[in-house]
């Protein structure tokens, strides 16, 4: 029955729509347009569809399939921005063009071709009328590439957070460029304020100067406790940004200083002990200043899962099938939507979409030859899950 | 001499140092207080001279020529001052008289100190004193900012002098004595340049804020000299590096500005080369570039036995009836540049210091005429 679906697969169709999609722009803010076109589109395959906003003219998009019997509820999500198209292109970004085997413009590879195949696998187990057991569902959520007020507005709702699974149509591909994560890790953006006092900057012992003591603490970053994890090894940690000091020229000894600090963090550290580890550490060089550790969004928790969890075996084999080849896997180091899904929610993800080429650079791509792969496997992954 | 002192005229310092408020001369618009200044010089039978030090920034300068070759004692002051500060509870442009004090922009710093030097030159002009040598005025432009109006002076003729007297408000007292030397300054400006990577990774980045951060933490090390009168000192002003909107990148640049007050025995290229002694001890993977802004100021320092500072030491003790009290001082002046870079021995002396830099400035009414008297019996003196 699976044969049923994949002679629906019309590979045309993934480019029309992937065509038709980066010609909607959907930098981050802006997602209202596209998440109406795609509602259309999955209202015209039969689904139940709805518009959820999350903000003002920012709705996360979702429909639903459901198969002829109860059973486990699959979702295949996908974030509906793009990050701004910026400058240095040699085409027009909002305009899909092909050449050499490539698709060019904004979202190609990040990510409407992954939202292109799944509306194909969609299109096709609809037009198919193949069974199957459960639900199958799309969610097209907004504002990925900042601080994902999408997915988690989505996993406030009941409904969506008693997923039983859910497919990231991310470009992890499976190959060296981007192996399957078995796991990402979490992050925390520290936000430190440096309280200090001023003074005449002549007289710099009458002051506390922030951003000397800011500096101490930058320059003691490598004394935080790090947690070994025997698969990922340890998180990293990178100052962002710093500033503090006159604004005008002033000789003046500054009472103020802020930096920021990106942390990777590993499983066994959660979001509470990064935070206290910094205070710790803080605390640990007898300052004169004051110093507020706080942070910034967004934060994700870390997550870790096995090869051996029933999504993704099925992946495993639906790659092997189509690729000809076993996947890639790593413990990655990133951020995805999954770390809310099932860092946050506990809910057992996959990734696995096409090929990346030039994702937040100018003439971003992808290549063709990745999309009918991918609907196969998208295709495989659904209904070996809801048999 | 009796006839030169007979000849001061008070109430004439009072209505000049008045007529001064009255004409704005904010940091950068010093021309109209120029062209002021010449004209009452000029008025007082005195050869004058405006000299652009920045366009459309006159520097102005008058001398008063000696019987017979001799010293030269330039008597200087700033035209410029430092902008309304909020909080001003009357018009800062109006010179207002209440209980024994007058207020406006400029009162003490350093109007009033003017103020006395043009009165000064009108005594000597009106009792025709005789005097050796030159006697000069020099009304200079940005002490308040970068300190160019005396650094142009400098390199003319102008500057050529064997003294001068700053009438900056030091009353020589206690509560604020004159500097027998100042401090010097230098303003390091930092760049540490990196290389940018994704900042999930790290490691294949080099991470220039936190490159500056370790040298920032060092500073410490800097080897401040020792100075029996002085004590050197650093202090960081101002930082910056790293993303200006939202993203996860390495950071390639930082730059950072710490101001070092320095000490007689250290120079520019000294405290240049101690700052980049520090930076290479830590072994920073980051390229690191060591340079200065303005404004750079030399130290001095100078011995009570120079000849200025005797005959103001006399003349102080004759008007007052007590002992000047000197320091050392970590203020920068224009002597900083006349004395620290010029070689000229420098005095401070001026009326009494009521908030400068600050709202509702003003001087003592009553500490203007001893200045006039002291600045009078110095030129007299210095010049004889």
């Amino acid at each position: 029955m699976i044969e049923d679906v994949l002679k629906k697969l019309d590979d045309s169709y993934t480019i029309q729509l992937s065509e038709e999609m980066i010609a909607i722009p959907s930098v981050t803010g802006d997602e209202e347009a596209l998440a109406l076109y795609i509602q259309e589109k999955l209202e015209s395959y039969g689904m139940t569809s709805e518009l959820n906003y999350v903000d003002t003219g920012r709705p996360n998009v979702h429909g639903v399939m459901k198969g002829s019997k109860p059973g486990k509820r699959l979702d295949y999500n996908a974030h509906t921005d793009t990050v701004p198209a910026g400058s240095d292109w040699e085409t027009d970004p909002f305009k899909a063009v092909i050449k050499e085997g490539k698709l060019y413009g904004r979202g190609a590879c990040d990510m409407k071709t992954g939202i292109a195949c799944t509306l194909n696998m969609l299109k096709a187990i609809a037009d198919s009328g193949v069974d199957f057991n459960g639900e199958l569902s799309f969610s097209g959520v907004v504002d990925q590439e900042a601080t994902d007020i999408g997915a988690w507005a989505m996993m406030k709702q009941e409904k969506w957070r008693t997923l039983d699974g859910v497919v990231l149509t991310y470009s992890y591909c499976g190959d060296e460029t981007k192996p399957i994560p078995l796991g990402l890790t979490g992050k925390v953006l520290y936000n430190i304020n440096v309280k200090g006092q001023a003074a005449h900057g002549f007289r710099p012992h009458l002051g506390v100067n922030a951003v000397e003591d800011a500096a101490k603490i930058i320059s003691n970053l490598d004394k935080l406790n790090l947690k070994e994890h025997p698969d990922f090894d340890t998180g990293t940690v990178c100052t962002l940004k710093t500033e503090g000091g006159y604004k005008k020229y002033s000789v003046v000894v500054p009472e103020s200083a802020r930096f920021e600090v990106n942390r990777l963090l590993v499983p066994g550290e959660s979001i509470q002990y990064t935070i206290d580890d910094m205070k710790r550490m803080v605390d640990s060089l007898e300052l004169k200043s004051e110093v507020d550790v706080g942070v910034k969004p967004p934060m994700y928790e870390p997550y870790i899962c096995t090869k051996d969890e029933s999504l993704m075996m099925i992946l495993h084999r639906a790659y092997k099938t189509v690729m000809e080849k076993e996947p890639l896997y790593e413990h990655a180091y990133g951020i995805t939507n999954a770390n809310i899904f099932q860092g946050e929610q506990g809910i057992p993800c996959i990734h696995i979409g096409p090929q990346r080429g030039g994702a937040h650079q100018p003439n971003e791509h992808v290549k063709l030859e990745w999309l009918p792969p991918v609907s196969e496997m998208y295709s495989r992954i659904a209904l070996a899950y809801l048999n | 001499m009796i006839d030169l002192l007979d000849k001061i005229d008070h109430d004439y310092t009072l209505v000049k140092l008045e007529e001064m408020i009255k004409i704005p001369s904010i940091v950068g618009e010093e021309k109209e207080l120029a062209h002021y200044l010449q004209n009452e010089l000029d008025g007082l039978g005195l050869k004058t001279e405006l000299h652009e030090a920045q366009p459309g920034r006159p520097n102005i300068y008058a001398k008063l020529e000696g019987n017979g070759s001799g010293k030269k004692l330039d008597f200087n002051g700033h035209t410029d001052t430092v902008p309304v500060v909020p909080g001003w509870t009357h018009d800062p442009f109006k010179p207002i008289k209440e209980a024994g004090k007058i207020y406006g922009l400029g009162s003490n710093d350093m109007k009033g100190g003017i103020a006395c030097i043009l009165s000064m030159m009108r005594a000597f002009v009106e009792s025709s004193h005789d005097f050796k040598g030159q006697l000069s005025f020099s009304g200079v432009i940005d002490e308040e900012a970068y300190g160019e109006g005396a650094k142009a002076m400098l390199k003319t003729d102008w500057g050529k002098v064997d003294g001068m007297v700053l009438a900056e408000p030091y009353s020589a007292t206690k509560e604020s004595p004159t500097a027998l030397g100042i401090t010097g300054k230098v303003l390091y400006d930092i760049y540490v340049k990196g290389r940018a990577a994704h900042g999930f990774s790290p490691q294949y980045g080099i991470n220039a804020v936190e490159q500056a951060g370790i040298i920032l933490a060092n500073l410490h090390k800097l080897k401040i000299k020792e100075h029996e009168r002085f004590q050197g000192n650093y202090s960081t002003l101002k930082i910056e590096g790293g993303y200006s909107v939202y993203s996860v990148v390495v950071p390639a640049e930082a730059r950072f500005e710490v101001n070092r007050l320095t000490v007689p025995g250290e120079t520019v290229e000294s405290v240049i080369e101690d700052m980049e002694e520090l930076v290479s001890s830590l072994n920073l993977e980051a390229e690191v570039e060591v340079k200065t802004k303005p404004p750079l100021y030399s130290s001095y320092v100078m011995e009570k036995t120079e000849p200025i500072v005797q005959v103001f030491d006399a003349a102080f003790r004759e008007v007052k009836g007590v002992a000047p009290h000197y320091g050392y001082s970590s203020s920068i002046t224009d002597a900083n540049t006349f004395a620290g870079e010029g070689g000229i021995p420098c005095i401070h002396l001026g009326p009494f210091a009521g908030g400068p830099h600050q709202k509702d400035e003003y001087t003592l009414i009553d500490s203007i005429p001893p200045v006039t008297e002291i600045f009078t019996k110095m030129a007299a003196s210095f010049l004889e």
